[in-house]
């Protein structure tokens, strides 16, 4: 089933289409959602809210006018994260430092023990960093570090001006930076 | 240009955002400011930090996260939208009616300027009755939508409203409100409680499923419909 037939079989209310779209993007919005809340079940809860209002909102996606799925998806993961972490913000500032702790250690892919430490402590202060970061902010950060969309994307998918998205990000990477100072200092890191 | 424009290039610059000609007088400027240079190499490393940092990604469970989807999402049971809660049928009604109202209202201050004082009605009764009747029949579709709103049976229901179709009667309710007060102050609690119930519309959030049940426990106390049923008969 190409997109286009699922898209249109998914509009009429068809779940199998619609299940054809979800395993076809998936992927994309749980690591977009992961990157922004740094956790596994959390980028779970995303995903799915993403496609529920998907379908909800599918009656609204006009194929005849042009658009793109992928990128209207992309927004609507977007605003399910941005939406899913400011309603639980006092959830997870209670819990984010286990959480992360959590996270570093599972996901810890280096066998020095002592480089182990140095990575754990850099993700824990970029945690700490982007947790102070307005939702916005925090997005705009991963959408061009670790998703690598460049700012003009960037700002057609949250729907405000490049010039923002530049400001936005100055200001997340100055906040990593200013978290980052005496870790770096400390360490060599080769340019 | 100051030192903070320069940092806040720097930033883009390592994302490859920059053109030639920026990033040549980036490169000028980093040679003879020494701020910006240190700048410019930290932010660097800062870069390679967060590389070293970058997390594997774990696996979601995507058959959870399918049957988490797939009990939400009724099959084919989506609600259709009332064909008369179609925008361009209400806009242009809304328009119609905004300008008959506007009309009215400026002409009798064009027409009749001596009759300002007096506490003649600006429109006549027929006419009031035609625009009020107008109005309801405009409304009522959604005051029905909201009536039978029910989220109690798993299936929640989804009310489709143009936000700017709501506003509309807004401002409709208004003008008729305005005028309603001279001519027939009676109404008035009754315009007043639908501004209420379109105010309340106006606000709602998606996914919010409580204002729609206070909504319709509005309209039922109220008996907005059924009072609404009689002034059409009258």
């Amino acid at each position: 089933m190409n997109e286009i037939a699922a898209i249109k079989l998914a509009q009429e209310g068809n779940k199998e289409a619609l299940k054809t779209l979800f395993e076809e993007n998936k992927k994309k919005i749980f690591s977009l959602a992961y990157q922004y809340v740094k956790n596994a079940e959390d980028a779970e809860d995303i995903l799915q809210e993403t496609f529920i209002k998907v379908y909800r909102s599918l009656h609204r996606f006009n194929i005849q006018d042009g658009m793109s799925f992928s990128p209207w998806l992309y927004r609507i993961g977007i605003n399910c994260s941005i939406d899913y972490l400011r309603r639980n913000k006092r959830k997870k500032e209670k819990n984010s430092g286990v959480n992360n702790l959590d996270n570093i250690s599972c996901n810890n892919k280096t066998s020095d023990p002592e480089e182990s430490r140095g990575q754990k402590e850099i993700r824990e202060k970029i945690s700490q960093s982007l947790n102070k970061l307005s939702g916005q902010q925090r997005m705009v950060f991963i959408l061009r570090h670790y998703q690598e969309l460049n700012t003009k994307e960037i700002a057609e998918y949250l729907n405000c001006t490049e010039g923002s998205v530049k400001k936005q990000l100055f200001r997340a990477v100055s906040s990593l930076k200013e978290h980052l100072k005496g870790l770096i200092l400390e360490k060599s890191y080769e340019m | 240009m100051k030192c903070k424009k320069f940092k806040e290039k720097i930033i883009l610059h390592l994302y490859g955002e920059l053109n030639e000609k920026e990033g040549a007088e980036l490169e000028n400027h980093i040679k003879k400011c020494t701020e910006c240079s240190q700048d410019f190499l930290y932010t660097k490393k800062v870069f390679k930090a967060l590389d070293d940092a970058k997390e594997e990604e774990p696996e979601a469970d995507w058959e959870k996260c399918w049957q988490g989807i797939d009990t939400h999402v009724p099959e084919k049971t989506r609600r259709k939208r009332s064909p008369f809660l179609s925008p361009q049928w209400v806009y242009a009604a809304a328009t119609l009616l905004i300008v008959f109202v506007l009309g009215a209202i400026f002409g009798r201050y064009l027409f009749f300027p001596a009759q300002e004082s007096s506490l003649q009605p600006v429109i006549s009764q027929n006419s009031m009755d035609l625009a009020l009747k107008e109005y309801f029949e405009e409304i009522k579709p959604i005051l029905i939508e909201y009536a039978n709103y029910t989220s109690s049976n798993g299936e929640e229901t989804t009310i489709v409203l143009d936000k700017e179709v709501v506003n509309n009667l807004l401002i409709q309710n208004f003008l008729l409100k305005d005028i309603i007060t001279k001519t027939n102050p009676s109404l008035v609690p009754f315009m007043e409680d639908l501004d209420i119930v379109l105010r309340e519309v106006s606000n709602l959030k998606r996914g919010d499923i409580q204002t729609p049940s206070l909504i319709k426990e509005l309209i039922h106390e109220r008996e907005i419909l059924f009072k609404m049923e009689i002034l059409q008969k009258i």
